[in-house]
């Protein structure tokens, strides 16, 4: 019985990693160049985008959720706090949070023909004793944080997301012209897709930062194009540990890889923000739990970020 | 040998190479040994195939293009792993003076190529680039472990004849890279009117034996 059980995971778990790079890989394949590239660029942008704001903000913040995230618009209530905290005591700033990294085409689990599974699958995530089948979500998207990081997959996933976040800031009234900085915030994998995503928007020639919140980062390329990167992490949260260990080129025996030419310029920031757990109570969002000086860990997320966006 | 035999056989065989043993037909001189080697060779063939459509597939290659360009990709891994297998056999002729058989050592490679039957795995994104090189080295130390008893060596020295042959056969396949590249550039250019997009880079890594080309959409 066990043995079938373990069987069965295992070949549930190859299923879903060799269905993970398909839909970017067709989606890049139904393409041409022109098409893919035009969409990103200014003009073509400008043409479908909505009004452009006046006087523009002094800086643009993407959200990109975490991968328990099953859309990119019903993001979840306790994240959308800490990003109303923050806009509040930056309120020169916009924030975008419609973007849902974990597909091409911005299409959430929600959009598409197997909805009902996922669906069901959100609503047992807030049901303790049914979590664990809840996992899936988080494995499918996982996967696809492997997919970004991927020097095979990664640059056309990472493309197709970097055009559904010009395609937001658009939205958001982002004035190409004026090209203000730009600052991707991804919690855990969203952290490497933010990453990974920086490097088409830096060739827009936005000026484009990273914070990651417990993210697990590779040595993308993209590092030798973003300005800064943070990266915030509690002392609980084991899971961004994944990325030195998973991602050779973080290791020390990579002395000139990416991640650590952009190390030694000095373009890294890696912080430890609290006592803070990756996911689940005690996490970044928690409003309940408190540090040693009463501090709440929401509020030491909101005040690393702020500080973060404020340089 | 029916179809059924010879699978039976190739598979019978991979399980033993996976498990650093010498498959039955190896050790029996009166068996039928070319077949299921070249068996075993096949499937790994195919496993590294899928791959190389992934290739194709992010460089919008399909259909006629796609099955010749998997050709050829097929025909230079052969040729890639002919000429590691000659290294190895050299280095075998040098270590037991001239004490080999051709055949047997061909074969013998043959067989060593069964971990490569899961390449299909290289496909998991990330992870599967690791998985890759462990079953290249797993590949090798089959190989030690079958020669030692095809050339009635000890362990020490198939460790060396093995992982030295494929030491000298990596530092002759970049040595060759860069002509073998201009030759079949300009042998793809010539038959189909495009430029390759194969590189040096390309053979090093054995991942990409495949002449790509980009189509240009002009107005």
């Amino acid at each position: 019985m066990i043995s079938m059980l373990v069987a069965g995971g295992v070949a549930l778990l190859l299923a879903f990693a060799f269905l993970a790079p398909l839909e970017s890989l067709r989606w890049w394949s139904r393409r041409s160049d022109d098409e893919v590239l035009g969409e990103l660029t200014r003009a073509e942008i400008e043409a479908d985008g909505g009004a452009v704001l006046s006087p523009q903000p002094r800086r643009f913040v993407v959200y990109l959720s975490g991968i328990g995230a099953v859309d990119g618009t019903t993001g979840s209530r306790r994240e959308q706090a800490v990003l109303d905290a923050v806009l509040e005591r930056l309120p020169d700033m916009v924030v975008a949070a419609d973007v849902f990294p974990y597909a091409v085409d911005n299409r959430g689990l929600t959009q598409r023909a197997t909805t009902w599974f996922w669906k069901r699958l959100q609503r047992l995530q807030r049901i303790p004793v049914a979590k664990t089948a809840s996992y899936l979500i988080n494995l499918r998207n996982a996967l696809r944080v492997l997919v970004s990081a991927d020097p095979r997959y990664g640059p056309t996933y990472n493309l197709a997301v970097a055009q559904e976040i010009a395609e937001s800031l658009t939205r958001h009234g982002y004035d190409w012209q004026e090209r203000r900085p730009v600052t991707v915030i991804g919690y855990s994998g969203g952290g490497q897709i933010a990453l990974g995503s920086c490097w088409y928007l830096a060739a827009l020639g936005v000026p484009v930062s990273v914070i990651s919140i417990g993210g697990v980062l590779s040595d993308d390329p993209s590092l030798q194009r973003v300005q800064h990167v943070w990266h915030f992490y509690g002392s609980r949260d084991s899971t961004h540990h994944l990325g030195p260990l998973v991602f050779p080129g973080r290791w020390p025996t990579a002395p000139l890889s990416d991640w650590h030419k952009a190390v030694h310029a000095g373009r890294i920031t890696l912080r430890t923000i609290g006592p803070m757990k990756h996911m689940g109570s005690r996490d970044y969002f928690d409003r309940h739990h408190q540090d040693a000086h009463g501090v709440s860990y929401r509020q030491l997320t909101v005040d690393a970020l702020v500080e973060a966006l404020s340089e | 040998m029916s179809v059924l035999e010879l699978l039976s056989a190739v598979f019978a065989a991979v399980g033993d190479v996976w498990a650093f043993r010498a498959p039955a037909r190896l050790s029996d001189p009166d068996e039928a040994m070319w077949a299921p080697a070249v068996g075993v060779a096949v499937l790994a063939g195919l496993s590294i195939m899928i791959g190389n459509a992934v290739v194709f597939t992010i460089n919008r290659v399909s259909g006629l293009r796609m099955l010749a360009g998997m050709a050829m990709g097929a025909v230079f891994m052969a040729l890639l792993r002919m000429l590691s297998a000659t290294v190895i056999a050299f280095a075998a002729w040098a270590v037991t003076q001239g004490r080999i058989d051709g055949a047997m050592i061909a074969i013998t490679y043959l067989f060593a190529l069964a971990p490569l039957a899961l390449s299909f795995l290289m496909f998991i994104p990330h992870l599967g680039l690791g998985i890759g090189r462990l079953l290249e080295i797993w590949s090798v130390l089959c190989l030690v472990a079958l020669l030692s008893p095809v050339l009635g060596v000890g362990r020490w020295a198939a460790l060396a004849i093995g992982i030295g042959g494929w030491f000298l056969s990596q530092f002759v396949s970049r040595m060759l890279a860069r002509p073998v590249a201009a030759l079949t550039s300009r042998a793809w250019t010539l038959a189909t009117g495009h430029a390759s997009l194969v590189t040096a880079k390309d053979i090093l890594t054995g991942a990409t034996f495949v002449p790509l080309e980009r189509q240009e959409k002009r107005p």
